[in-house]
This record gives C-alpha cells, sequence and structure tokens, in this order.
C-alpha cells in the first residue's frame, strides 16, 4: 500500500481532470480541424498546381505549332504535292503503267503483255501493293536504262525480277515491279498534340522525292451551260 | 488578504494549474498559426486559379488562331504520314540497285568486246551470262568484275564452248 500523502501527490483529482479538459479539448479540436482544412487545402494546391503546368504546357505547344505552321503555310501545300503522287491513296497502278509508256518511248522499247494485279493490303504497315509484269523489247542497253530510270517517275515502286535474255541484237525483258497505295489519314491528331519539325534524314527524303517526274495529268476544266438549239427552226 | 474557502479536493494542483497554463497558451499560439496559415493557403490558391484562368485564355485565343492554320496541319499529317510509309516502302530490298551496278559490269564488258546475252537479277543476286570468241577476253573480264565493289561474291556458274558460236559464260553475282 502507497501512503496516503504520495498517493495526494500523484493521483489526479476531478477538479484536475476538469481544467486539463478545459485546456485540451478547444486544442485537440483545433489539431483536427487543422488536419481536415490543411488536408482539403493541399489537394485542391496540388490539383491546381496540376492544372496550372498542363495549361502551360498547352500554351507552350500551341505557341510553337502556330510559329511553325505559320512558316511553312506557304509551302506545305507544295511540299505535299510530288508525295500525293509518290505514294497515291489510289490508282497507283494506272499511273506507272502511263509512266511505263511515257519512259518506255524515251529509251526506245516496246511494251507488250502488261498486267496488273490484284491489290494486296499489308495490315502491318497500313500499305497496299499492286504488282505490275510486263514485257520489253528493244536493246539490252536500252532495257537496262528504261530500268535504271524507273527510281525516278511517280509513283515508287520497287523492282520485283528482271529477266532479259538476247538474241542477236534484240533483247527482250521480262519485267516484274510493285507500286504502293495508302489511304490517306483520316483524323488530325489532338489540338494540343505538339509538332515536329522535319528531321534532316526526313528533309533529304523530301529532296529526292521532289525530284520524281510525275505522270501527265490532264485537268478537264468544268464547262459552262450553252443554249440548246431548236430543233424546230 | 482572499480566503480560500473552497475544499482543498476541488482545487487544481499547482502543476495541474501551470500545465492548463502553457497548454492555452499554445492553443492560442496554434490558433494564430493555423488562421496565419489558412490565409496564406487561401491566397495562394487565389493566385494559382488566376494563372490558370489566364493561361487558359492564352490557350483559348491560340486555339481559334489555330482554326486558321487547320489546311497547313492537314498538310503536315499528310506529309509525315506520307514520309513514314514511303520510307517503309524504300526500306525493302529491291533489284534497282542491282539494275545500276549491272549497268557498270555491262559497260566494261561492252568495253572489252564482250556480248552480254541473259541477265537474270532478284533483289542481291545478278546471273548473267556472256557470249565470247576470244577465251583471252574472260581474264580481262573477271579482274575487271573482282575489283568491283559492289559485289560481295562473285561465282562462276558454267562455261560451255559452242565451235560455231564460241564461249558462253555464266557468272552469279552477289550484293
Amino acid at each position: 500500500m502507497r501512503p496516503p500523502e504520495e498517493k495526494k501527490k500523484n493521483d489526479l483529482s476531478k477538479a484536475d481532470l476538469k481544467a486539463l479538459g478545459k485546456a485540451l479539448l478547444p486544442l485537440f479540436i483545433l489539431v483536427l480541424l487543422g488536419i481536415f482544412v490543411f488536408r482539403n487545402v493541399f489537394t485542391r494546391v496540388s490539383a491546381q498546381k496540376q492544372s496550372l503546368a498542363t495549361a502551360k504546357r498547352d500554351v507552350r505547344v500551341l505557341t510553337e505549332k502556330q510559329e511553325l505552321l505559320a512558316e511553312i503555310s506557304n509551302e506545305a501545300a507544295e511540299l505535299v504535292y510530288p508525295l500525293t503522287f509518290a505514294l497515291p491513296h489510289e490508282n497507283a497502278s494506272l499511273m506507272m503503267l502511263s509512266q511505263l509508256k511515257t519512259l518506255s518511248a524515251q529509251s526506245g522499247l516496246f511494251l507488250a503483255n502488261m498486267k496488273s494485279g490484284p491489290l494486296i493490303p499489308d495490315a502491318k504497315t497500313g500499305l497496299s501493293r499492286h504488282e505490275i509484269q510486263f514485257d520489253a523489247d528493244g536493246d539490252m542497253v536500252g532495257i537496262l536504262s528504261f530500268l535504271e530510270n524507273l527510281p525516278n517517275a511517280a509513283p515508287i515502286s520497287r523492282l520485283e525480277t528482271v529477266s532479259v535474255s538476247s538474241a542477236g541484237a534484240a533483247s527482250r525483258g521480262e519485267i516484274k515491279l510493285s507500286v504502293f497505295t495508302a489511304p490517306l489519314p483520316k483524323t488530325l491528331p489532338a489540338i494540343t498534340e505538339p509538332v515536329r519539325e522535319l528531321t534532316d534524314a526526313e528533309l533529304e527524303t523530301l529532296n529526292q522525292l521532289a525530284t520524281l517526274f510525275l505522270p501527265p495529268l490532264l485537268e478537264v476544266e468544268a464547262q459552262g451551260a450553252s443554249p440548246r438549239a431548236n430543233p424546230f427552226e | 488578504m482572499a480566503i480560500n474557502l473552497l475544499p482543498v479536493d476541488l482545487t487544481p494542483q499547482t502543476s495541474v494549474t501551470r500545465l492548463v497554463f502553457y497548454t492555452k497558451k499554445i492553443t492560442t499560439i496554434a490558433f494564430g498559426l493555423f488562421v496565419v496559415s489558412l490565409l496564406a493557403s487561401l491566397g495562394y490558391l487565389f493566385v494559382l486559379s488566376s494563372q490558370i484562368q489566364s493561361a487558359t485564355a492564352e490557350k483559348e485565343s491560340l486555339k481559334a488562331s489555330l482554326a486558321s492554320l487547320e489546311q497547313t496541319e492537314q498538310s503536315m499529317v499528310l506529309l509525315r504520314d506520307r514520309l513514314t510509309k514511303i520510307n517503309s516502302v524504300l526500306s525493302v530490298s529491291d533489284s534497282f540497285d542491282g539494275v545500276s551496278n549491272f549497268g557498270e559490269v555491262q559497260n566494261q564488258a561492252t568495253a572489252l568486246g564482250i556480248t552480254v546475252r541473259d541477265v537474270e537479277m532478284a533483289p542481291g543476286r545478278t546471273e548473267f551470262t556472256i557470249l565470247l570468241t576470244d577465251s583471252s577476253l574472260l581474264v580481262n573480264l573477271v579482274a575487271s568484275l573482282a575489283q568491283n565493289e559492289n559485289y560481295k561474291r562473285i561465282e562462276l556458274s558454267s562455261f560451255n564452248f559452242n565451235p560455231t558460236s564460241g564461249y558462253f559464260v555464266t557468272f552469279v553475282l552477289f550484293e
């Protein structure tokens, strides 16, 4: 048993507890309020900071995009024009047949047995391939020079196989090549998506493609209405 | 002098009174800090939201000005799309390189007075047959082929002799 005096010293009386309770309760409420309020404030500040960072990034991207697009606005259509022939979205085989006739005439060749195969789509690259087969009659030098000139013609083609056989001065080449089509992009990227400048490699490819020999195109102009003749006069 | 008439049991101990005094002090200081921090946080939130408003307004004005450049953007998207696909077509090996490389061989053969009879080309491989009346010309042709750096391997695939025509020699060249 503890002596009564010691008990008096260490134990808290009701009055002690009441006084302590009165003093600690506001502090406890303040702590709880602080936790609640500052947790909310912190969440809001974080969200606002994130929104501000996103808005600033968007402004930066849009400014760069506007500057770049304004810079190339005059020449963009000119840059794209040869590319739409180099890789058309349709009729690549027709264009190539026309080009083959023009180039063969330049090399003094006669083309025969021209065949265009069906469209072979490739889901991986998004490209579709047409196979074109034909025979070229002429001399060996003419056939080789014709084949050397083919990469300079639009649409771009891949030479699959060549077989040239000669009998005296006359030669016949059996040639198989592929031309390609690709559908045009259907959607624009999001407006806040950055636009990248063309790399040196892309510019080099673009310059090469700009020198391609384009197929001759005939643009038929719309004719105005003309008065119909009266058949009874 | 005031006389405390309360029983000793009803008055808090001195140590407790001191603790209560300090607790009240702490509560007052904490409350002050709470109010100051709350005001500072609210001010910071106000600054942030006004910055967001001004950035959003700037973004909307840029979007409006970009609408007039939509045609250019379409061209840019088309340009990139075509370039990517054209590069994937050009990366596939074909026989165009074989044609230009064989052009050199053909020129060398013609210069030596050799007739090229047949040529077959596939990606990376060229097979050709020549007709010679004088077999010593073959040495010169082989020497020039060996110096040609476009080919990694040269094979002599056949060697035939016909008394009326001459020598028919077939080579296979690998790029």
